[in-house]
């Protein structure tokens, strides 16, 4: 379990980045295409919003598994021990919910916008709600293997 | 007691809400201008036929996203009512695309008798598959290019960057024109303008007067290429809601919302006009329309070519000539 969270959170990372270095690269020949070549590409900017949601949502993904999501931690530091660790497992719950919903919701709406195309790309809608599918999934996984990795005390 | 009280108090102020039904109507543009006034008109003809039972509640200037947002949201019923233009539909239903292309109506005459008839609701027809039902058209105006300086044949137009609504039949058009189409969001063009990362856009009157355009690009030239109409829709999930009476009331509503829209149109453009000239914008009207005409033929030829969309493009001609 643990050495295949390990590699799906590496491999989220690796989409998050390659999307990442996509967005400045096309950009970039965005900006040279319209003031070097005077013909502005009319695909760029699309392609850009588009790659930023993988960016963002397999980022999150991988920063879930690693603790980096905001958090009250002034308000658990003041708890006696086993009361914080009942708040890490409240916190597990809580994002493996939220996860779910965003895997339910984003495959409803992958498969209600696979027929329509981007505007500017030659490409399905559904692409834009593939990373909230696959973020989705991905965190719930991480949520689960948080759950049972901790050990309960009861 | 005091509970009881309060209860009372709550119970007198929600009593009108019951059994009263509230349809949601999103629109992209400011409040006082003429579209979102329309909905405002549809929505009171709504509340007084059906005594109360339905009601309108219009959030205008993009409240509820942007227009490609919102567009989605209707169709999947999270927004009952939408007022969107012909041309960013056209990105999700092909059908409609045929209402952008340039020069497809000879003035605005032509186009009312066009959309407001049966050609109209043929077309309207083609939103239901994609859970949409299309209540009715409003007036969009021509588009026109504005500049920092005249243009009056395509050839003037050769190399500038004019920025373009996101779809591809207008990068086409502009490509065949010869201008050096740009796609860019509509709140980022006055900057671009000044910045000079464009040389110019097209639009109507009210929107050029409205957006302030005008005061980094004071050349309008009177081409007309294009009247994309706006379309009111209804999500087809809140439709089949509706009682048969109801549903008859919101049409009813919408193409009364049409005539109501039409009269302000024409004094809002008119007045947009005046204000241009006082403000020293130069406008070009002895532009060789004819050239542009010429050039933008061949977009016609795919569509001419379509089994559903070339009749149509043979029948709204037909009614060119009354």
């Amino acid at each position: 379990m643990k050495s295949l969270c390990e590699r799906l959170s590496a491999l989220a990372l690796a989409i998050s980045t390659l999307a990442l270095i996509a967005i400045t690269a096309i950009v970039g020949w965005q900006v040279w295409a319209r003031y070097g070549l005077n013909a502005s590409p009319s695909w760029s900017e699309a392609a850009a919003l588009l790659l930023m949601l993988y960016t963002v949502l397999f980022g999150a993904a991988w920063g879930v598994r690693h603790d980096l999501h905001l958090g009250f931690h002034w308000f658990r530091q003041r708890l006696p021990a086993r009361w914080q660790h009942h708040c890490e497992w409240l916190v597990a719950v809580a994002v493996l919910l939220f996860a779910l919903l965003m895997m339910i919701y984003g495959a409803q709406m992958l498969q209600q916008t696979w027929r329509y195309s981007l505007a500017g790309l030659p490409l399905s809608m559904a692409w834009q709600y593939l990373p909230l599918v696959g973020s989705g999934a991905l965190m719930a996984l991480f949520a689960v293997e948080k759950l049972i990795s901790t050990p309960d005390e009861h | 007691m005091k509970f009881r009280a309060l209860l009372a108090a709550a119970g007198l102020a929600f009593a009108p809400m019951c059994g009263a039904l509230v349809l949601r109507a999103a629109d992209n543009q400011p409040e006082d201008y003429p579209t979102v006034q329309a909905l405002r008109f549809m929505g009171q003809r709504i509340a007084e036929q059906s005594g109360g039972e339905l009601t309108v509640k219009v959030y205008p200037a993009r409240q509820l996203g942007e227009e490609k947002d919102t567009v989605l949201a209707t169709m999947f019923g999270a927004i009952d009512i939408n007022r969107v233009n012909s041309a960013p539909l056209g990105n999700l239903i092909p059908e409609l695309r045929l209402l952008s292309l340039p020069y497809l109506f000879r003035d605005q005459a032509h186009m009312h008798r066009v959309l407001n008839g049966p050609i109209g609701d043929d077309i309207l027809a083609f939103l239901r598959p994609h859970g949409l039902v299309g209540l009715s058209f409003l007036d969009s105006g021509a588009r026109s290019f504005y500049s920092q300086r005249p243009i009056r044949t395509p050839a003037d137009l050769a190399g500038l960057k004019i920025r373009v609504q996101n779809t591809d039949q207008f990068i086409a058009m502009m490509k065949l024109l010869g201008a050096n189409a740009t796609p860019m969001s509509f709140g980022q063009v006055y900057e671009s303008l000044l910045t000079g990362v464009i040389d110019g856009a097209e639009n109507n009157w009210p929107s050029y007067m409205s957006t302030r355009h005008f005061e980094a690009a004071p050349y309008y030239s009177l081409d007309r290429h294009s009247m994309a109409p706006e379309v009111i829709v209804m999500s087809l999930s809140r439709w089949n809601s509706l009682t048969g009476d109801q549903q008859r009331i919101v049409r009813d509503a919408a193409r009364a919302a049409t005539n109501h829209m039409t009269e302000r149109w024409q004094h809002r453009v008119a007045q947009a006009m005046a204000d241009a000239r006082a403000a020293g914008v130069t406008v070009i009207e002895d532009v060789d329309i004819a050239a542009f005409q010429r050039a933008v033929q061949p977009l016609y030829h795919d569509y001419l070519a379509d089994p559903i969309v070339g009749p149509l493009i043979h029948r709204i001609r037909a009614e060119a000539q009354p």
